[in-house]
């Protein structure tokens, strides 16, 4: 009981007893989160091998892609050689990217499962405003199905649970008021609110009554939703921390140049960090195939993912190595934002792990034995970083998954087909 | 029975079965098993008996290849005819098995909620405002066939949770609530009022409504005077009941006054200290002497001496207030009216407002505690229980009203009646059955009840909540009846509510609801695809589609029709004179138009931002209309030899021609290309071309049966004579929208059932329809 408080606790519980998962924050006392943020990036159609590949060992000349890490590549890890159960590319290839998870054609449940940010976010963001934070340049592929897969799947990296999608925040102004501007609404009076959200679990759990079992995970689902906006109104949690007096509001809208647009996005997951509102972020720079994204700043002409297909056509790949080379370049600037950062004797990339990977490996070959990933921050100082890592082939990317929750102190063992931890 | 039969053929065929595998052992299972999963298929999976029913539409894909001979590949297959023939006798009995047996299950029916089209229009049905508060929303994802409204994927995020209280919160705005009107909303939004506020709003409008029963210049200054007269007069006359009417109407004091006041005025009525002080001159005058002035003087004296204790009172410390406050409520009281004197005096709806008013304030201030709480529960109670009926689309238990009822007169005492009333509207549309669609679930394989039917029914067919007729059939247990169920769904199909259908089934379906945000046209080399041009290749699509629903026509026409419905910027478009500016039907002339593939939607959304894609058109058409998907490209696709494509020389045609040489490619692209080719005619936004880069075009596709398909009238005769796949893919379509759920292998029957009442009743739309709704599926529950 000194984990929460009486009141939240009989708040909480509305009388009655749940088996729902906030309800473990209880018990486990011994679990103390470590000061270690995780972010998670995607970008989508994989890379050009003879341009992402460096050589092994400690990072020196960086390949052509990889140059934008240049001034933090003391930071970062490249990995290569770890694969991923799902074979095909692109739709499933979005899906399984975090969950780790073997996704197969047919489509009912979908299959996806529980994806490595919201696993770690379970355990990290007890004690924060928000438990996760899901942000996304692009926003999703509409209804239908490609080659018997749900589109849906070519537009969601964080999965609540083999069938649930997490919807993300595209307008950073959205983002922004949600994360500062205090969860309570302005009309309501405090007890207004409280009395409200009391009544409306009261809802929620009579509803148990009336449904079968299948349902009752939806029960749940509602519920922890509910708790997780009581949370912040009660301020049950004390850690966060006013923002910086720099901050600035971003504009409306969503910015038209991809670069104002995704350096805002990084500025909301650096102050979202800073200021200790969660623990854990994830961002989609793209979604399977194209995105509709405007590149011309960059001369690229044409569909991202058409390109990528360049089938040795010179100017395809100069289009898509550039590209690539632009989310490289949105990746190393988060990683520089987080070290501008400091904490302590610590920068906040000391305290951060930051991955960042692709649908693919090879996408012009819609090869995907293995997938591009990079890796940067300290994690809190335990992880070495500056090299390049070549995994024996048929290493799970999903041991790394496990190696970056245990890094952040996260009591997990087991992800998917993972065979131990990597990080 | 139907179970044992089911049984019985499980038992019969695994005995022929074990032929079957020991074929695809031979075959198939080198590249088709776990680890190399060719094709994306897995062929190892016929364990046991079930597996071959679970795996339906395997077997169907699996026949498929078989019998056109496109697997095993030519390179690898050493598989005789005759084993060939006694894969496809086996395969082609065992489905016809499968397909036509009901096995009696309903499948899953997971609660779901409401998809963003449908949350906009349930609260306008419930509140009668379209206030579109789903533009807020994050988006849907689509599951099982493709739809949004698919029960495994809408579930509730921290995220979306926020979003629907901040939409329930900006629905109170909009609502009003009255004790006795009950709840309404309005266009223009409002603050709720404060307790305080409240507290002095009833104030007012008590005072307002018994304003209406003294005379416009009545004061107790003016009054007490007469009355003392009139009283007096009472008393020298012999204290007479028959005097009393001729007396009020002289001095013009109302009855009531009057009585009372004589009352008051006995020397038996019990008055303070100071008052019997006050009153002693008027006691004193003499009847038989009787002054009239001396009368008056007195009476004003007493006037005064009233008047001047009320404005004293403040002054007068606590413990010597006592004999004055009795003193002013004795008279307060001659001119006040009696609950049972108002109800005579006024008319009963006044009254009621008056009671009501009253209701209202002690329970404001006292809450569970106040007398009258129980008529304060019975006046609200059925405002409460309407709205919840409206809100869940189906009336709420009765414990559901009263702990409502007595939450509302609590947050009543809390915070005043009309924050209590907006608290309310908010938990009612964050509340799961609102936010849900919601069935009662004990047991399985239960029929739905008639209000569920309903409810089916209507966000089947029109997206949105049922109308009064469904729920009045509903009410009475009729809707579940066959021929009134027929006939109802007869009327919802020629409702105009019936465009949800096009809306969102044909747009999701046909994938035309991506036009309207696509934004992969180039902008630079097609300015002309402008969002007001995207909105008519939508309309265009979606109005066909309606056209075919209300008029309940052949739904071959979504393939091949001679006419279309275009308004002047996109008959521009397609190079077609005449007719008025907006969307009316157009007869065609030629065959260059008519039907879903000659529309500029469904063209432009398969086009890539330069060029277009014989590749995306052709796999449309696999997927969407026949539904024959091919796998995914497998993964390390052999990159084609540079020069070849390097050399500009090659059309694309010959380049995809090259891609065909590549086995991994070939199995695919066979399909795929030939489809794509016929619509080369027209451009990436769907306009009709003679050249492409100054050289003809060449729409022909050739098969891999080596018969050629020429042309956009060519594609529509060869899907014509594939009719079958069509039509199954159509009702698969169909069913699940409907189920709002995935393709399970036990609704393969519901499905062939379909498909074989559209061939029986001239492929209207309407059986297909009817065939669903009647499905055990659809009538039943888990």
């Amino acid at each position: 009981m000194k984990n929460l408080n009486r009141r939240t606790v009989l708040r909480g519980l509305g009388g009655l007893t749940l088996g729902l998962p906030w309800l473990e924050a209880m018990g486990q006392s011994s679990f103390s989160p470590k000061n270690v943020r995780l972010a998670y990036l995607f970008f989508p159609n994989g890379v050009i091998p003879e341009h992402w590949t460096p050589g092994r060992g400690k990072l020196d000349k960086l390949p052509k892609t990889l140059t934008p890490l240049e001034p933090v590549k003391n930071m970062v890890n490249v990995h290569t050689g770890l694969t991923h159960p799902t074979k095909y590319s692109h739709v499933p290839g979005v899906a399984s990217f975090l969950s780790g998870a073997q996704i197969k054609k047919g489509v009912g449940e979908l299959g996806v499962g529980k994806s490595a940010d919201i696993l770690a976010s379970e355990h990290l963001g007890k004690y924060t405003s928000f438990s996760s934070l899901e942000l996304s340049l692009v926003g999703t592929l509409g209804s239908g199905l490609e080659h018997g897969y749900i589109h849906t799947m070519g537009a969601y990296i964080s999965w609540l649970d083999k069938r649930t999608p997490l919807p993300r925040e595209r307008v950073p102004l959205n983002a922004n008021h949600r994360l500062f501007k205090g969860a309570r609404k302005s009309v309501r009076t405090p007890e207004e609110t409280d009395s409200l959200l009391d009544y409306v679990k009261e809802d929620v759990i009579a509803m148990k009554r009336s449904l079968g079992k299948e349902d009752l995970y939806r029960i749940d689902q509602y519920f922890s939703s509910i708790r997780s906006l009581e949370k912040r109104i009660l301020k049950a949690t004390k850690g966060d921390m006013p923002l910086p007096r720099d901050a600035r509001k971003p504009q409306s809208g969503i910015p038209k140049d991809v670069r104002v647009y995704s350096d805002l996005m990084l500025d909301i997951m650096v102050l979202a960090f800073q200021t200790n509102r969660t623990k854990v972020a994830s961002l989609m720079l793209g979604l399977a195939w194209g995105n509709g994204l405007d590149f011309g700043f960059l001369g690229v002409q044409g569909d991202i993912h058409i390109n990528s297909h360049h089938n040795n056509d010179p100017t395809k790949i100069k289009y898509t190595e550039a590209v690539t080379r632009y989310h490289v370049s949105v990746y190393s600037r988060f990683l520089q934002k987080l070290q501008a950062v400091k904490e302590g004797d610590k920068t906040l990339l000391d305290n951060s792990l930051v991955l960042i990977g692709s649908d693919l490996w090879d996408g012009n070959r819609h090869s995907s034995d293995q997938r591009a990933i990079l890796v940067g921050g300290k994690g809190g100082g335990s992880v070495s970083t500056g090299n390049h890592i070549v995994h024996a082939q048929g290493k799970p990317l999903n041991n790394l998954y496990v190696g970056m929750m245990k890094t952040a102190g996260c009591p997990v063992s087991k992800f998917g087909n993972s065979t131990g931890a990597l990080i | 029975m139907k179970a044992f039969f089911f049984l019985v053929l499980l038992c019969t065929f695994s005995l022929q079965a074990s032929p079957f595998k020991q074929m695809l052992d031979k075959h198939c299972v080198e590249c088709h098993r776990p680890d190399e999963m060719k094709g994306d298929v897995d062929l190892t999976i016929f364990k046991d008996k079930q597996s071959f029913y679970v795996n339906y539409d395997l077997l169907i894909n699996i026949y498929d290849e078989v019998e056109s001979g496109s697997m095993p590949p030519e390179e690898d297959s050493k598989m005789t005819s005759t084993e060939r023939k006694s894969v496809t006798d086996f395969l082609g009995s065992t489905i016809h098995k499968l397909g036509s047996t009901s096995t009696n299950q309903t499948g899953p029916t997971k609660i779901r909620r409401l998809t963003s089209y449908e949350y906009d229009s349930t609260v306008k049905a419930v509140t009668g405002l379209d206030l579109k508060l789903s533009k807020g929303f994050a988006a849907d994802g689509a599951g099982g066939e493709g739809f949004y409204n698919d029960s495994a994927i809408l579930g509730v995020s921290p995220l979306q949770f926020e979003q629907y209280l901040a939409a329930a919160e900006v629905i109170s705005t909009h609502s009003n609530f009255d004790t006795i009107k009950g709840f309404s909303f309005s266009q223009k939004p409002s603050d709720p009022k404060t307790k305080k506020e409240t507290l002095a709003n009833i104030e007012e409008g008590s005072n307002r409504l018994l304003k209406e029963l003294y005379p416009k210049d009545f004061s107790i200054k003016a009054y007490l005077p007469r009355l003392m007269l009139a009283v007096n007069e009472f008393f020298r006359n012999g204290r007479k009941k028959e005097l009393l009417s001729g007396i009020y109407k002289k001095y013009n004091i109302n009855k009531y006054f009057l009585a009372r006041g004589i009352n008051y005025f006995s020397s038996s009525y019990k008055k303070g200290i100071i008052e019997r002080d006050f009153i002693r001159p008027w006691f004193e005058l003499k009847t038989e002497k009787y002054d009239e002035n001396k009368a008056k003087e007195v009476s004003r004296e007493f006037t005064e001496n009233y008047l001047a204790s009320l404005e004293k009172i403040p002054e007068i410390k606590e413990i010597k207030r006592q004999p004055y406050i009795t003193f002013i409520n004795n008279i307060k009281e001659i001119f006040s009216f009696t609950d049972k004197e108002l109800i005579t005096l006024i008319d009963k709806d006044k009254i009621n407002k008056f009671q009501n008013l009253k209701v209202t304030r002690d329970v404001i201030e006292n809450g569970m505690r106040s007398k009258y709480r129980s008529s304060f529960a019975r006046q609200i109670m059925p405002h409460i229980r309407s709205m919840m009926t409206k809100a869940y689309r189906k009336p709420p238990t009765e414990q559901e009203v009263v702990k409502m009822t007595k939450d509302f007169i609590n947050t009543t005492s809390r915070f005043g009646v009309s924050v209590a009333a907006k608290l309310f509207i908010i938990r009612t549309f964050v509340h799961m059955k609102f936010i849900y669609r919601h069935e009662k679930k004990y047991g399985k394989n239960v029929k739905i009840t008639d209000y569920e039917l309903a409810s089916r029914l209507s966000y089947f067919l029109w997206s949105t909540v049922p109308d009064k007729e469904l729920v009045e059939l509903a009410s009475k247990k009729q809707l579940s009846k066959p021929d009134i169920l027929k006939q109802q769904v007869k009327r919802m199909i020629k409702d105009k509510k019936s465009s949800a259908l096009a809306k969102h089934f044909a747009a999701q379906w046909l994938q035309f609801d991506k036009i309207k945000t696509f934004d992969h046209i180039s902008k630079e080399e097609y300015p002309e695809f402008t969002k007001d041009l995207a909105k008519d290749m939508w309309r265009e699509s979606a109005i066909c589609f309606e056209y075919i629903v209300k008029n309940d026509r052949s739904v071959l026409e979504i393939i091949d029709a001679d006419y279309t419905f275009l308004n002047s910027r996109l008959r521009r478009h397609y190079g077609i004179g005449g007719g008025h500016s907006g969307f009316s039907k157009v007869m065609l002339r030629d065959k260059k138009r008519g039907g879903i593939l000659g529309h500029a939607s469904f063209l432009t959304v398969t086009s890539t931002p330069l060029r277009t894609s014989p590749v995306l058109r052709g796999n449309w058409i696999l997927n969407n209309l026949l539904g024959t998907p091919v796998p995914p490209a497998p993964p390390n696709v052999e990159a084609l030899p540079e020069e070849e494509v390097v050399s500009k020389a090659l059309t694309l045609k010959e380049q995809l021609k090259n891609h065909r040489k590549s086995t991994q490619c070939r199995g695919c692209h066979q399909k795929i290309d030939p489809l794509g080719f016929t619509l080369e005619h027209y451009d990436v936004l769907g306009r009709w071309r003679d050249k492409y880069k100054k050289a003809p075009i060449d729409d022909n596709g050739e098969l891999l049966s080596a018969k050629t398909i020429e042309g956009l009238s060519g594609l529509k005769k060869y899907i014509n004579k594939n009719k079958d796949s069509y039509l199954k893919n159509m009702s698969r379509k169909l069913f699940s929208y409907a189920l709002g759920r995935s393709v399970e292998y036990y609704d393969f029957y519901v499905i062939n059932n379909m498909v074989k009442s559209l061939k029986e009743d001239d492929y209207r739309f309407s059986s297909m329809v009817f065939e669903v709704v009647n499905s055990y599926q659809f009538l039943h529950k888990n």
